[in-house]
């Protein structure tokens, strides 16, 4: 029982026709992904929960992601497929590193008020400073969205 | 019946639902296998009561598997329930004859079970270390079975126990020690080997020692006697004494036993080396 493949469930004709719905919704901000394209982020969620020790169970968390990102002024397109790749790894990594104590919601409502706010759209500055901070935060028990003293 | 990972799995998703109150679309590897083997725990107690297995008809083994889930889940509640009605009778004359392990374990620990143990999500968990050591082994039991078991180890050592004065019992246990208080040790077990050493000896149970004809009837005794033939005397004398003084409660009796493989090889093991003192209150 315990070899660990259980682990690594996967329900992808499910998640695969959920992402896919969402491009109904999408289409309005010129946003949509090819059934290529579906297969993709439906791979490299698997490899990011594999790397972040997660299970997940149901539709995943790669609709929620859509639908709170596609109306991103930042968000076109051409970056549209990577843009989602990257925010789903980020997703997984801080789940991890803020200790599950926040729900989905809440990190995705920071993620998306970061990515349009401070960040201006960088992914890299998302994930090196607002996120680190805001796990930081939630680890010490702090109001998520109170700044921290600097101690320089 | 066996199950395959997949069948189970529906459950484990369940329960992670419930656990993360569907706030969270992912848990940990670790959780998850906190999960399942919470399934897993939940479904051996089912089996492992034939007496109130049901017969389900169901064809699908995943309803199958889920039906028994809840069944083994109650039958958890039901064991909490039935541990925790038995404690509440033994702790009003709970006496612990000054032994800290034993006070710590069973009136400060026990409760805290109580009120910690999730049977939902880590069934299999009974978060105790139960330091006092039973004479039943117990180390291979989890969750309210480990707990269950214990208490009634306890609640027949209080049976056996209550019916000698204390008197007895606090000099007997000087008389192991003079650090009983806080030494990890089964009191019972000590009580009984006197009890035991006085019937051998042909001497009342009395805090008097023992002369030196009630000392040499008991080495007689033993040396006429290899371990086994020993053993087979001694639980004779404990079946007697269940009879006379506990109305022949067998679970009694039986628990009484489990000391007496030891009992014989240290017995033979003194009298060899001249320290009965060790283990009988001379």
């Amino acid at each position: 029982m315990d070899n660990g493949k259980w682990l690594q469930t996967a329900n992808d004709s499910l998640q695969i026709a959920k992402v896919k719905a969402a491009n109904d919704y999408t289409k309005k901000f010129g946003l949509a992904l090819t059934d290529e394209e579906t297969a993709l982020l439906i791979r490299e969620r698997k490899d990011a929960l594999k790397e972040q020790e997660r299970v997940e169970f149901g539709e995943g968390i790669l609709p929620k992601l859509i639908f709170a990102f596609c109306d991103s002024p930042y968000i076109y397109q051409d970056n549209y497929v990577d843009s989602l790749g990257r925010l789903q790894d980020m997703f997984y990594l801080y789940k991890n590193e803020s200790l599950d104590e926040i729900t989905d919601d809440e990190l995705i409502e920071f993620m998306k008020d970061q990515f349009d706010g401070p960040c201006q759209g960088s992914l890299d500055h998302l994930e090196d400073t607002g996120l680190e901070a805001f796990a930081r935060r939630v680890r010490l028990g702090l109001d998520l969205y109170e700044e921290e003293d600097d101690e320089f | 019946m066996s199950f395959e990972t997949e069948e189970l799995l529906p459950i484990v998703a369940e329960l992670a639902d419930k656990y993360t109150g569907k706030e969270s679309s992912s848990i940990t590897y670790e959780k998850a296998r906190q999960l399942m083997e919470a399934v897993l725990y939940c479904i051996h107690e089912y089996e492992d009561y034939p007496s109130e297995r049901q017969e389900l008809l169901l064809t699908d083994r995943k309803m199958v598997a889920k039906m028994i889930y809840g069944l083994g889940y109650e039958k958890v509640l039901r064991n909490v329930k039935e541990t925790q009605v038995l404690y509440n009778k033994i702790i009003p004359d709970f006496k612990y004859y000054e032994n800290r392990c034993y006070y710590d374990t069973f009136v400060k620990g026990i409760p805290s079970f109580f009120l910690y143990y999730d049977p939902r999500f880590q069934p299999q968990n009974h978060i105790l270390t139960l330091d006092y050591p039973v004479l039943h082994p117990i180390y291979s039991l989890r969750g309210i079975d480990a707990i269950s078991a214990f208490v009634k180890c306890i609640s027949l050592e209080q049976v056996f126990l209550r019916k000698l004065p204390d008197e007895y019992i606090l000099h007997v246990l000087r008389a192991y020690s003079p650090d009983h208080g806080e030494l990890i040790i089964n009191l019972t077990a000590i009580v009984l080997r006197n009890v035991l050493g006085c019937r051998m000896a042909g001497k009342r149970i009395n805090t008097q020692g023992y002369t030196p004809g009630e000392l040499g009837r008991l080495i007689d005794y033993v040396n006429r006697n290899d371990s086994a033939e020993l053993k087979q005397d001694m639980e004779g004398l404990v079946d007697e004494l269940v009879r006379s003084g506990y109305d022949g409660l067998e679970e009694l009796g039986d628990y009484l036993k489990a000391d007496l493989h030891d009992y014989c090889f240290e017995l033979k093991n003194a009298v060899e080396n001249q320290c009965l003192d060790s283990i009988l209150a001379i």
